[in-house]
């Protein structure tokens, strides 16, 4: 029996432009042969002792974007040429591939095999139990007359494998095992676009997965291992992610979702996928953050400055008529994906960024956009007189963080009875994709406030903006906006002058009771003041599942 | 606890535009009270009455709120202004009645203290609705109902009922469910009923009250000027009352007779305002000092003793403040004399305040100031201090002390100044809003915040402070005199389900939303200390609960996270809904009926299954379990229904099963039985009750029992059948042993309950975890206790307490301070985390002046209080025992400096190192066995003042001693720590002699930023020398400090030379800025000859892990050079006088090109200048042979830097060096140009061709270089040097 775990670092919250970093343990739980059984072992075999083998394990990171066949019209997603920048296709790296390109490839295992290639360090497991084994009689084990078959019938199945797993991936279909030999062209993907949008639209139906939108090159972990019972084994897999991916998002009409998917093939048994969903968010606009990166390492300090304040993105606006400074709202959310130029190796693709830049880029986006000075002041006016004065602390906020306002009634001349105000972020689909030209838009509520404030003079309102949802973003396919809604019931114009209040100065003729109008006529009015959410620091963001598990078992 | 959340709002009962007008100057008199209506006397017709309270005003504004009252059942609101009394719906929060009073009633009652208006709050019928909005021309559109506002407002009206008259006056007022009380000028307690008649025959007169101590009787024209009192079950059984003289006292009605006891509480002199804590049973004061004073009654024994006093402000001074009492006895005799003064004043003075006594429990109100206002003395120091006010006293006469509900948090606001402030029941301060004025200078702000409190009031559950201020009133801005201002606050989870105190998660909650940091964010990113981690801290997870629950059931109740911190279950007023975490879901009940049928009194958590304590809808009292998965609703995840005879009132989980505390004080364990359906897979649970244990003894009244816990702590392990009950009743925390083997009732209780703490907020034991893992705090009892700090009961042998010996179970109780509220305690790694609150001041967003608060989270190590403690209590073994358990831990020398640096505060200045009190001393000796102590004691010194380090180091040993043993130990970087303390204390010239050992010592080490450190540092002395010596005018060659440097530099880098230590030799020129090539230059036929060729190959191949030539190499190599290609010297001489080659005029040498190695050569600039001069001077490219000699090594960092080495020893033409280089790297070409240019070599003083002639025959007898031997074409070149053949030059051919 096989334990699989799969861990992400970092929260499971990367950013475009970083590095996914997994760890994916292995663990025989079968209970361990005893020492007389084990001498034994490496003359008799392997099926009675506890061991498994595993065939291989391999990793690769997927972005899908799901879409809402009511919405977004799948086959247009699919055949729009831009889409494959990233959407690579499935390359198999076995172990004996020369280039891992970027992928770093790092090994801790138990015993050494005699397999390991140059990019795998191998390192011996320091757990008192392990001890017991013996590794030598370990090698006997798989000497190396079985790795050519093995290595054949790794590809093989990998085939099969994701063949079904990838719904835009392998074209070539295995016919019997022994007829590909056993290197990486077998493998080797099927661009055209044709054959691809034959495929998106087969896949189409198959609600788990969607459109494939960029893959990373699919990588072996190992192959061809024995896992002694008791033993574990561990691999970190990493794969850089390019800067121009969209983020992750779960919408109404469509949205994208990036996973990591662990094969693990145990013995000669059906393959078994193990995806683990991660988060990928997004700063935008690249450009922007690529100059703020340029000015940060031409000078740390004064450069960045004067950065920021060339381009604050949100200039103070009164009143609430129009939106928030629409050009510089423009240059916040220009788009970015995938319509950048497609030259291979562009200089956002090649560009990989550590967290600690990616971390200090944050924190000079969030204080340039989030924390300026000035708030958003609004004086909510109707056709007959004032309502209120509407502050808001900050124009732009976190994930997790409160979106927090004051409603000043103090010196209204029409008085407001109730109000409601909605957190909502707006998706739109890109024209090009959308099933129906006239529903383009759909809106949903994140956080709502609604009080009685006949009587107020002063409302407090705070609507946290989860954790879970997506910060602004522009992609082709899809774009997502953050705005307040606010609605008042202000005092109708038929009702106007009646009190809903007793007069205070006292009567001199008797006591007197005053009780309220059983109803008081209202009227609605309306306002939306456009938000700018972005994205939270990983650690900041709770993120539910880090571990998937899997207990595989022989048949 | 509680938290003041974001902005306050404000509310009020003047519309703005009829706001302004003027009111005429008329005394007036106004009364209002409330009453609970669901605890209304079924006599009174009406649900609902008002009564009064009362105070005469000189209202200069009519619609000043002077006044504001809660009912119980929160639902209604009350506020005065001087002439009309406003009745709020609580929530929709809106105004449904009012009650002006005709100025023929003013005129009438008004001057005088003498009556009591009674109101009853009457309506047409229960369900009629008043302001129902109804929206006109929104084309369909309806506004969605608010938490809490989804049934409307009810329409009421207000009835005055009857009108008392009290014809001797009235002090004071307060009222309970039965009846209002009355205090009257002439000394009596007078109870009037709601009916409105006045009861005689309860009536208390002061006069005939017996004291048991101090003096036997009330002095003479005494009265009561503020009350509050202690109920059980409808009846009084105690009244606490503040006399005229600033005394106060506990009246003890016998209803029998009309002889009342009663008790002084104890040397309290100045008292203006008293509230009761009935769950702590607590007495709070406040003192015209501005303090307030909590007193400990205990109702049984008639006694009442201090507890501990609170004042306001940021900077609050932790801990009881017990010397006070001193001070206050004191004043007291002066004290006397004035408030007769006071008294006499009174009768003129027209300034009054108005308190209304808070129905039913708690009531404030500083009542009596109306007829005693504000002390002759406290008003002239106050009028300076309101704006610039200090801790402690100068406030002012708190007006107004309100306890919570549920007993956790006073709340106190002072007349004089407009602080509000707020501690939780043991005395942490949790918010005060002194010291915020400071900050805002200018005086729109001061003017915008209070002058004064008038009346405060809790919110229903304690999520709001309802405040009713006083405005510096100059007449211009009168609009805000209406408000009532409303300050959100957040509760812990703890508050209300005080028993879940084993997570490492924190819950807290507002009215509508939760709070959550879950274990997994307190444990990974929350560093102490706010070390490096400060700017990842972990945010609170914000989760607002669905309006669909809310809006019907606000507010929330209870709320209980799980275990794993991913399912928090929230009840409100009804029902309950389920949160998970990881998913974001809500899980509300499917059908709302089996949400309205419930009433949550008690949640919990036992693994998957919630505990619900609940009542139903048919009043009957019922332990339900829930399952944690599936659709919410009672046919499928209601797993189990426990009837119980009386209300649930708490839940807890032990390993031995399911803890339930009731109403009737029993604590009942049961266990729980799972079983899970094998066909269906469905869960099957039952309850079975073990054992109930009577608490009737231990407590006085069912709420006073705050948490308990049954735990194996402090057991022998023979007593298997034994188990500790740990017991918390109002503060007080004992453990008493149970016999659960026994099923016979009486032979539960072991032992009697043994005492182990009062003033315990909460107690944390060890998670289950803990027990296996023989953790060293895994028997250990953690206690918050407010002011006293944090409090931590530990066996005092581990090992003992789980072995036969029973005389060997003893505990200890440690108590230190903490800085913040504690929540939870992270047992594994001693760890406190809790949470305080915090000010974001951005003025210029908020439209009021308050600051937005906000709430933090804060964490703290135990390990060093742990240790200290145990320490100065002689325990040094046990402390050596856990710190060694604790020694992985990242900042476990952080705490030792920490325990070092609190002690050494402690005691500096009034200990001398020969006391033998003094803790240092055995402190140090602790540390000294830590492999840290170097360390730690020099940060420690590092950290404190300078006037302290004598008595560190008088004990420590001194800092020269410890010095040297640092450079000993090789500790190089801490020797430099204590060089910084040397440099203080020792006179220049030993700090240079100390800095030149390190800088000798950190060269041989090779720690070349420690050495850079060095440089500068010597530099700075030798500068401060010259500066002095020239202010003596003395003359002292200036760059004698300099040249001394440069000596031991060069020194060192000869040593390096001397023992082929080139990669050593790179990276200590880089980083000191050393002049290599230079240095190279003058020491070419010194330092820099190489003494065995052989020595220095070996050398340089292990250094650089750099291959012996192997066959395949050997092989290309004797091809690749040819011999008699090779050796011709046909080709192009150049001139003997010359140089062979024109070497790189410059060769970077800067800290960047070396110590990155890759640079250099990478950079083709650089490469393309060095090997262009070479092949300039008559050499074809020579990588090219590497390349194909050493293939796979050709590109490596190693092949870089030996190239730039061959290149700066060319430069510096020590060709020796550059010959071994070159042999390494088997660049025959450059090898032949460097024999030639050697052998040449005019400034040669030794015999160049013996000098190789020896090289050579090292290099061929050694047997580590024997590859080289093989190398045909290497050994034809060095012997044909050796044997004399001047070959003008070699020239290359590449096959």
């Amino acid at each position: 029996m096989l334990d699989v775990r799969v861990t992400l670092a970092r929260n499971g919250v990367f950013f475009a432009g970083e590095t996914v970093h997994a760890t994916i343990a292995l663990t025989n739980l079968n209970s361990s042969a005893k020492p007389t059984d084990a001498s034994t072992t490496g003359t008799t075999g392997t099926s009675t002792s506890g061991v498994e083998k595993i065939a291989w394990v391999s990793a690769q990171v997927t972005c899908h974007a799901r879409l809402n066949a009511a919405y977004t019209n799948a086959d247009a997603v699919a055949n729009n040429p831009q889409r494959h920048p990233h959407a690579r296709d499935a390359e198999v790296m076995t172990d004996d591939a020369a280039p891992i390109a970027a992928v770093q490839l790092a090994m801790k295992q138990l015993s050494a095999p005699s397999t390991a290639t140059p990019a795998i360090e191998s390192h011996h497991h320091q757990d008192g139990q392990h001890h017991r084994h013996d590794h030598s009689s370990h090698h006997d084990v798989h000497p190396d007359a079985q790795q050519g078959p093995g290595v054949q019938s790794t590809a093989s199945s990998l085939l099969s494998f994701f063949s079904s797993f990838l719904p835009g991936g392998l074209v070539s279909e295995p016919s019997t095992p022994n007829s590909h030999p056993p290197s990486q062209q077998t493998v080797s993907p099927n661009h055209s676009h044709t054959a691809h949008s034959g495929r998106a639209s087969r896949h189409r139906g198959d609600d788990s997965n969607g459109v494939l939108m960029f893959s990373s090159p699919l990588v072996i972990l190992t192959n061809n291992t024995l896992l002694e019972a008791g033993q574990a084994q561990s691999f970190e897999y990493m794969a850089p992610l390019p800067l121009d991916i969209p983020p992750s998002h779960r919408g109404v009409s469509a949205g994208y979702t990036y996973r990591i998917n662990v094969g693990v093939q145990l013995g000669n048994a059906d393959p078994v996928s193990l995806p683990v969903s991660f988060r990928v968010f997004v700063i935008q606009p690249v450009e922007m953050l690529t100059s703020t990166l340029a000015a940060l390492h031409l000078d740390r300090d004064s450069e960045r400055k004067r950065s920021i304040s060339r381009q604050s993105p949100l200039p103070q606006q009164d009143g609430a008529k129009r939106g928030l400074g629409e050009e510089s709202r423009q240059a916040l959310t220009r788009r970015s994906f995938p319509s950048l130029p497609e030259p291979a190796g562009g200089p956002s693709r090649s560009e990989l960024w550590d967290s600690d830049t990616i971390f200090e880029l944050l924190s000079l986006v969030t204080a340039n956009v989030s924390t300026r000075q000035g708030a958003s002041k609004f004086n909510i006016t109707s056709s007959i007189g004032h309502v209120a004065r509407f502050k808001l602390r900050k124009p732009a906020y976190r994930l997790g963080e409160d979106v927090v306002g004051t409603f000043d009634f103090s010196d209204a001349t029409i008085p407001c009875y109730q109000i409601a105000i909605h957190l909502e972020c707006i998706e739109t689909v890109g024209l090009p994709y959308a099933v129906n030209p006239q529903k383009l838009s759909t809106t949903r509520l994140h956080a709502e406030h609604h009080e009685f404030c006949a009587h107020t003079k002063q409302l407090h309102v705070a609507l946290p903006v989860p954790q879970a949802s997506t910060p602004d973003f522009d992609t082709d396919l899809l774009s997502v906006k953050w705005r307040l809604r606010i609605e008042f019931a202000i005092a109708s114009r038929v009702d106007q002058g009646k009190p809903i209040l007793p007069d205070c100065e006292p009567l001199l003729d008797s006591n007197e009771t005053w009780v309220s109008p059983t109803q008081i006529q209202a009227e609605l009015l309306s306002m939306t003041i456009p938000l700018v959410v972005i994205a939270a620091h990983p650690l900041h963001v709770h993120s539910p599942a880090l571990v998937t598990a899997a207990l595989l078992k022989h048949e | 606890m509680y938290f003041p959340l974001g902005w306050p709002n404000v509310y009020s009962s003047v519309f703005p535009q009829r706001s302004s007008s003027k009111h005429q100057q008329q005394q007036q008199q106004q009364q209002q009270q409330q009453q609970p209506h669901d605890q209304a006397p079924p006599s009174d017709t009406g649900r609902d009455s008002t009564a009064p309270s009362q105070s005469s005003h000189n209202a200069s504004e009519a619609a000043v709120a002077v006044d504001l009252a809660l009912a119980k059942d929160s639902m209604w609101l009350a506020t005065t202004t001087h002439a009309t009394l406003f009745l709020w719906s609580y929530k929709p929060r809106a105004v449904v009645a009012a009650f002006t009073r005709s100025s023929e009633s003013m005129e009438r009652y008004g001057t005088s203290k003498h009556c009591v208006l009674i109101f009853s709050i009457g309506g047409i019928n229960d369900k009629a609705r008043t302001l129902d909005m109804n929206l006109t021309l929104s084309h369909g559109v309806t506004m969605e109902a608010g938490p809490g506002e989804s049934a409307g407002c009810p329409a009421r009206s207000l009835v005055l009922k009857s009108i008392s008259v009290v014809d001797s006056g009235m002090s004071c007022i307060a009222s309970h469910t039965q009846h209002l009380i009355i205090a009257t000028l002439n000394g009596t307690l007078q109870p009037i009923r709601w009916a409105g008649h006045a009861d005689p025959e309860t009536m208390i007169d002061l006069k005939t009250v017996t004291f048991t101590s101090g003096p036997r009787r009330m002095p003479e024209n005494v009265y009561v000027k503020s009350i509050d009192f202690s109920q059980r079950s409808k009846t009084i059984v105690m009244y606490v009352c503040v006399l005229s003289n600033g005394t106060a006292v506990c009246l003890f009605p016998s209803p029998a007779s009309t002889e009342h006891h009663g008790c002084w509480i104890p040397d309290i002199a100045q008292a203006v305002t008293v509230s009761f804590n009935p769950l702590y049973s607590f007495i709070a004061l406040g003192c015209d000092n501005g303090e307030v004073m909590i007193f400990m009654v205990d109702e049984k024994a008639r006694r009442v003793l201090f507890s501990h006093t609170v004042s306001a402000g940021p900077a609050h001074v932790i801990g009881a403040r017990r010397f006070r009492q001193n001070e206050s006895m004191l004043r007291s005799a002066s004290n006397s004399s004035l408030s007769d003064h006071r008294h006499a004043q009174n009768q003129s003075s027209s300034t009054h305040h108005q308190g209304v006594g808070t129905n039913g429990l708690p009531s404030g109100g500083d009542n009596g100031r109306s007829a005693s206002p504000i002390p002759a003395a406290a008003a002239s120091s106050t009028s300076s201090s309101s704006h610039l006010p200090h801790v402690g006293s100068g406030l002012g006469a708190p007006a107004a002390l309100t306890w919570t509900n549920d007993g956790c948090a006073l709340a106190c606001g002072w007349a004089d100044c407009g602080v509000v402030a707020v501690w939780s029941a043991c005395g942490s301060p949790l918010f005060s809003t002194l010291g915020l004025n400071a900050n805002a200078s200018d005086d729109a702000t001061v003017r915008m915040n209070f002058s004064g409190i008038r009346s405060m009031t809790w919110g229903p559950e304690g999520y709001s402070l309802l405040i009713a201020p006083s405005f510096d009133n100059d007449g211009q801005d009168s609009s805000s005199n209406g408000d009532i201002y409303e300050f959100a606050f957040v509760r812990s989870a703890l508050a209300a389900n005080s028993c879940v105190t084993h997570w490492s998660h924190m819950l807290f909650h507002s009215d509508d939303r939760l709070y959550f940091l879950p274990s997994r964010s307190t444990s990974k990113h929350v560093l102490p200390d706010n070390s490096d981690g400060a700017s990842v801290v972990a945010q609170w997870l914000s989760i607002k609960v669905p309006l669909t629950y809310m809006a019907e059931h606000w507010p929330i109740k209870i709320a209980c996270a799980d275990e794993s911190g991913d399912c928090i279950a929230v009840a409100g007023r009804q029902g309950f809904a389920q949160y998970t975490v990881s998913t974001l879901k809500w899980r509300l009940f499917a059908n709302q009926n089996h949400e309205r049928e419930i009433a949550c009194k008690a949640l919990h958590w036992a693994h998957d299954i919630l505990v619900v304590g609940c009542r139903t809808i048919n009043q009957e009292s019922e332990l339900r379990l829930y399952s944690k998965h599936g659709t919410l609703d009672n046919s499928t995840s209601l797993l189990h229904t426990e009837k119980c005879t009386r209300p649930v009132l708490l839940i807890n989980t032990c390993e031995l099963g399911l803890l339930v505390y009731t109403s009737d004080r029993m604590l009942s364990l049961y266990h729980i039985q799972r079983s899970v359906n094998a066909r269906t897979g469905e869960l099957a649970v039952s309850l079975s009750k073990r054992h109930t244990v009577g608490l009737t003894q231990l407590c006085n009244h069912p709420a006073a029992v705050m948490s308990f816990m049954i735990t194996q702590l402090g057991i022998e392990a023979d007593r298997a059948s034994h188990v500790s009950l740990l017991l918390n009743v109002s503060g007080k925390l004992s453990v008493t042993q149970l016999n659960i083997a026994t099923s016979n009732v009486d032979e539960l209780l072991v032992t009697p309950p043994a005492l182990l703490a009062t003033s315990v907020e909460h107690f944390w034991t060890p998670p289950p975890s803990l027990h296996k893992r023989q953790h060293n705090l895994a028997k250990a009892v953690f206690l918050s206790c407010g002011a006293a700090g944090m409090k931590v009961w530990l066996p005092l042998d581990p090992q003992a307490e789980s072995s036969q010996s029973k005389a060997a179970v003893k505990r200890i109780m440690l108590s230190f301070p903490i800085g913040f509220m504690p929540q939870t305690v992270r047992f594994e790694d001693a760890m406190l985390l809790g949470a305080a609150h915090d000010v974001s001041f951005d003025s210029a967003t908020s439209s009021t002046v308050f600051p937005f608060y906000v709430f933090e989270h804060r964490s703290q190590s135990a390990l060093h209080h742990i240790l200290g403690q145990l320490i100065k209590r002689g325990h040094d073994r046990l402390a050596m025992e856990i710190a060694n358990s604790f020694s992985s831990l990242p900042y476990f020398s952080h705490a030792l400096e920490l325990m070092l640096h609190e002690v050494l505060e402690e005691e500096a200045g009034t200990m001398t190192a020969f006391n033998t009190d003094a803790m240092l001393p055995r402190v140090v000796n602790f540390l000294s066995r830590f492999p840290q102590f170097l360390e730690v004691v020099v940060h420690c010194a590092r950290k404190t003042e300078v006037a302290m380090w004598d008595y560190l180091f008088s004990i420590v040993g001194s800092a020269r001693e410890l010095f040297q043993q640092c450079l000993n130990e090789g500790r190089l970087a801490t020797a430099a720590s204590y060089l910084i303390i040397l440099q203080s204390l020792e006179p220049p010239s030993d700090s240079r002699l100390f800095a030149t050992l390190l800088f000798e010592a950190s060269l041989d080490q090779c720690q070349w930023e420690l050495c850079k450190d060095l440089v500068r540092f010597l530099g700075a002395i030798a500068d401060d020398e010259r500066a002095e010596s020239r202010a003596q005018h003395k003359d002292v060659p200036s760059n004698n400090d300099r040249a001394f440097l440069e000596l031991k530099l060069s020194r060192n880098a000869k040593r390096l030379l001397r023992t082929h230590r080139l990669r050593v030799l790179k990276s200590f020129a880089a980083q000191l800025h050393f002049p290599l090539i230079g240095w190279l230059q003058k020491e070419r036929v010194r330092a820099a000859l190489v003494d065995n060729f052989a020595d220095a190959l070996t050398s340089l191949h292990e250094q650089y892990h750099w291959p012996y030539p192997s066959a395949a190499v050997i092989r290309t190599a004797n091809n690749c050079f040819a011999t008699e290609k090779f050796a011709s010297t046909d080709s192009t001489p150049l001139p003997h006088d010359a140089p062979a080659y024109a070497f790189p005029s410059q060769i970077i040498l800067d800290a960047e090109a070396l110590e990155m190695p890759g640079s250099l050569p990478a950079s083709p600039k650089a490469r393309g200048r060095t090997w262009s001069a070479l092949s300039a001077s008559g050499f074809s490219e020579p990588q090219g042979v590497v390349t194909s000699v050493h293939a796979n090594l050709a590109q490596s960092d190693e092949a870089r830097e030996l190239r730039f080495f061959l290149s700066v020893f060319m430069q510096a033409r020590c060709f020796e060096w550059a010959m071994v280089i070159a042999i390494l790297l088997l660049d025959l070409p450059t090898l032949a140009a460097l024999l030639h240019n050697h052998l040449s070599d005019p400034d040669q003083q030794a015999h160049p061709t013996e000098r190789v002639r020896l090289h050579v025959n090292s290099l061929i007898s050694s047997d580590a270089c024997a590859p080289y031997r093989d190398v045909q074409p290497l050994m034809k070149l060095l012997l044909g040097a050796v044997e004399g053949r001047h070959h003008s030059c070699y020239t290359v051919r590449f096959e």
